[in-house]
This record gives structure tokens, sequence and C-alpha cells, in this order.
């Protein structure tokens, strides 16, 4: 396969592994303790990565608005609001997203095209077990709804962080910093937008990557790579969209 | 008396390279068919086809007298319902201990047996290959030969119609490689299934194998038994069907 036949091909792969693993959930559910069990994996063991991730980013985030801010008008009183709706609006979806692609959709590719490479797939199959019921859906699910769980404590946790910044190096009270005057429904609803899509895109990404892995280790580890490189480049192009689609939508509001 | 497995004019080419050429099989049921050849011959892709996990480029299957459709994915079920395989690589799955990985096929049929009665026969199958008190570990605390046998425990738990062993005694040592032999031996006494079994063994697998098929570039050369093919005219087969583990 030409490397232009190959990328012809990815949507159209990715799509109908979408489709399957849409279909699967609907008409034959995963056992809940496998979702459940996938959730912790998803969710919990990626909870001291995004922490300290998202902690330092609101440290940073305030600590250098603030420098910026102050080179404009003595003024920070408006900061918090500011730092709280780009973190509700961008950050925290897009960030936290961005962790879990590395870590969890790596994660992915790397279990499915382990399992691809050793004939644990072929197994299932010869057991008529579908691959993507079994191995996908639970994962897929637990994807998606974890990615709001860790995207509300990734904006918990950077707006505390950038709280204590706020408060120990400029001086702002955590009353003044802590206020949603900027925050707008229409601003939730595209952070939501993203968080979903995210999900989504993720785990289906990683594991479409990991089921064309081929060879050994090195076809692991190849797959593996691409999971992470294509999520990421996902998640931005994502990004980009729902923004654009938001402006778009908001110019004939106004 | 109708084949298990017909396998008619089969090829199949990976990346323009041919592995299986113009390729046929016949499998009678009821006995151990041995499948031998050189390796890179075609031996476990002809198993994967007949297993109805590699669909060929051309050619037909026919399994229990019912053509495969790649397509018809109930009909692929009911076959591979019949069909219990070790793969090469044994394909046990990481994330199961090894009573899960045994009692696998079992569970994820449509309708599985009561628990009590998984409990039983994985207990039973575990006993047979020799590892009784395996089932609670996890699979990186087996050795390579303990995680053969649970492959093959796995493999014949259902009774399958059609038993495939790819390489069953691979990496096991000679007293263990002919216990493995004989079970498999009295599994298909004892179920009437059809057994194929690919091995470089020849030896052992003389024990066991009714019927010798030898592979060859992608091609079957030879179907029959042990004595004749020794007798072949073709060098080929009188080699492989002589070699001596």
């Amino acid at each position: 396969m030409t490397l232009a036949t190959g990328f012809m091909a990815l949507p159209r792969n990715l799509l109908r592994l979408l489709g399957e693993t849409v279909v699967a959930l609907v008409l034959r559910p995963p056992p809940w303790r496998t979702v459940v069990t996938q959730m912790y994996n998803v969710g919990f063991r990626s909870v001291v990565f995004i922490a300290v991730t998202l902690g330092f980013l609101g440290l940073i985030t305030v600590y250098q608005g603030c420098i910026q801010a102050l080179k404009v008008l003595p003024d920070l009183s408006m900061v918090g609001a500011a730092f709280i709706n780009v973190m509700i609006m961008e950050f925290g979806p897009t960030i936290t997203a961005l962790m879990v692609a590395t870590r969890v959709g790596s994660g992915i590719a790397a279990e499915l095209g382990t399992m691809v490479v050793t004939d644990q797939v072929e197994a299932l199959e010869v057991s008529n077990t579908d691959p993507v019921e079994y191995v996908v859906a639970p994962r897929f699910l637990a994807v998606v709804v974890m990615m709001f769980v860790l995207t509300i404590f990734a904006i918990l946790v950077a707006t505390l962080a950038g709280m204590v910044m706020a408060d120990l190096r400029f001086q702002v009270n955590p009353h003044t910093f802590l206020t949603l005057a900027y925050v707008e429904w229409g601003d939730v609803y595209i952070g939501l937008t993203k968080v979903f899509l995210y999900g989504v895109s993720i785990p289906i990404i990683a594991a479409e990557s990991g089921f064309r892995a081929s060879g050994g280790s090195e076809g692991v580890g190849q797959s593996t790579t691409r999971a992470v490189v294509n999520t990421l480049f996902a998640v931005i192009i994502l990004d980009f969209v729902v923004a654009g689609a938001a402006f778009i939508i908001r110019m004939q509001f106004e | 008396m109708e084949p298990v497995v017909e396998i008619a004019g089969v090829s199949k080419l990976f990346s323009g390279t041919p592995v299986l050429q113009d390729c046929d099989l016949r499998l009678e049921p009821g006995r151990v068919h041995g499948l031998v050849g050189p390796g890179g011959s075609g031996k476990t892709l002809i198993l994967k086809t007949l297993s109805t996990l590699l669909r060929p480029d051309s050619g037909s299957v026919i399994l229990f007298g019912t053509t495969v459709d790649y397509g018809d994915r109930d009909g692929l079920r009911a076959l591979r319902d019949r069909i219990g395989v070790q793969f090469q690589n044994l394909a046990l799955f990481d994330f199961l201990n090894v009573f899960d990985n045994v009692a696998f096929p079992l569970v994820m049929t449509p309708d599985p047996p009561p628990t009590d009665e998984i409990d039983q026969r994985v207990h039973e199958a575990l006993v047979e290959v020799g590892l009784p008190e395996t089932a609670h570990l996890r699979l990186p605390e087996l050795s390579g030969g303990m995680q053969r046998r649970v492959a093959l425990a796995r493999a014949a738990i259902s009774g399958a119609d059609l038993m495939v062993f790819d390489d069953p005694t691979g990496g096991l040592d000679p007293v263990f490689s002919s216990r493995i032999f004989v079970l498999i031996g009295e599994l298909q006494e004892r179920t009437g299934s059809t057994v194929v079994l690919a091995s470089h063994d020849v030896d052992r697998m003389t024990r066991i194998c009714g019927r010798f098929h030898v592979m060859d570039q992608g091609r079957r050369i030879y179907s029959g038994n042990i004595e004749d093919g020794r007798e072949s005219e073709d060098r080929r087969i009188r080699t492989f069907l002589t070699v001596e583990a």
C-alpha cells in the first residue's frame, strides 16, 4: 500500500471502526465490570499525570498573564475571570485530551498491536468473539466518560494553582480570582463539544492504529508511535474546527 | 465419506509475494492428519485458511460441506463453533489467568454451560496437560512449555469437530513432546474429531497421524500414508517424511 493510498484509507477505516464500535455498544453492551476497570485505567491512573501537568500550566499561565496585564494597566481584578474562561473553553479540554492521547491512546494502540502480532485477535475471532466488541467498545466508552471527568478535574486543579499564584505573587484576592464573570453558556457548550469529540476520536484512532500493527515488537512500536502522532493531530485539528465553527455560529447571532 | 475440509485452488499473496499457490487439501473425518514441510512452506497459512482466519485471494474452502462465505458473519460463526485452534505462537490472552484462558471458548459460546460444568471441564483439561495447580496463575508466571500446554488445553476443551494444532510441541522437551502427541491421539479417539497438526517432529507424528500432507513453496505436494511417502520418487517428499526431530 502506498503512502497516499494509506492516507486516503485512514478516514474510511476510522469511520468504519467508529460505526462498528457504536453498533456493538448499542446492541451488545460490554459488562459493566469491564467498563469500570477500563474507566479506572483511563481515569484514576491519569489523575497524577493530569494534576501535575495542569497544575503547572495554571501556575505558569496566571504568572505570565499577570506580568503581561501589568504592562497595560495596574489592575488584575479580571485575570481570574479571563483565566477560568480560557480554561473552560480551551485549555481544560484540549490539554487534558493531549495528556489522555499520550497516555491512554498509546496504551490502547500498544495493547491491541501486541494482540494482533501475537495472534490473540485471531484467537478471539476463532472463539466467535468480535475484537471490536470485546476490546475496543469498553475502552471507547471508558475514554468518552472519563474525558469529561478528567477535564473537570483538570480545570479545578489549574484554577486552584492559578489562584494560589495570583494570591501569593500578585496579591489577587481568591474571591476576586474565582469569578465566572466572563463565562457564558456558549463557552461551556464549546468546551463540552470538544471534550466529547476528543473522547470519541482518541480511542478510535488508537485502536485503528493498533489493529494495523504487523510484524513483531517493531510493528507494535510503530503502531504506538502512529497512534500518538495521529491522536495529537486529531486533537489539534478538532480544536481548530470546533473553535472556528463556534466563531461562525456566534457571528450569526451577533 | 464427505471430507471435513476441502480446499481447492487456494492462492494468497502477501505484499506481492505468493505464499499459497493453487493449493488444495482434503481432510477426511475422524482421523489425525499430519502437515509437514520446511519452514515457510505455507503450513501455518493453510491451517489459518481452514480455520476461516485467512481469506484466500482465489480458490474455494469447503468446511463440513459448507462453502466458506467470508461476508456471512452468521455462517462464519456457525463454522467457527466447530473449530478449535492452537496457534503456533500460542495466542494466549495475557490479560486473563490460566483458568479464564482455558475456559474462554466455553464462556464465549452463544449458550455457555453452567459455571460448575465449566469449572469441572477446565480442571479436567488442565489435569490432562499436567497443569492441575496452575488455574489461578497469570501467564508470565508460567514457563514457555507450560504456556504451550495451556494453549493445548484451550484448543481441546470445547471438543470441536475440527481441531487444529500448529506446532503443538515447539519448545517442549522430548519427554513432554511425546506426552503431548499421546494426548492429542487420545483426544481424537475420545471425541472422534478430525485433527490436523503441523510439526517438524515427524517421528512422533507417525505414532498418531494416519495420513500425512507435505507442503512445499505454498503448495501441497503429497497426501497419503507415511510408508508410501517415504518411497516416493519425489526427493522432497522423502526428505520431509524421514526427517527426525
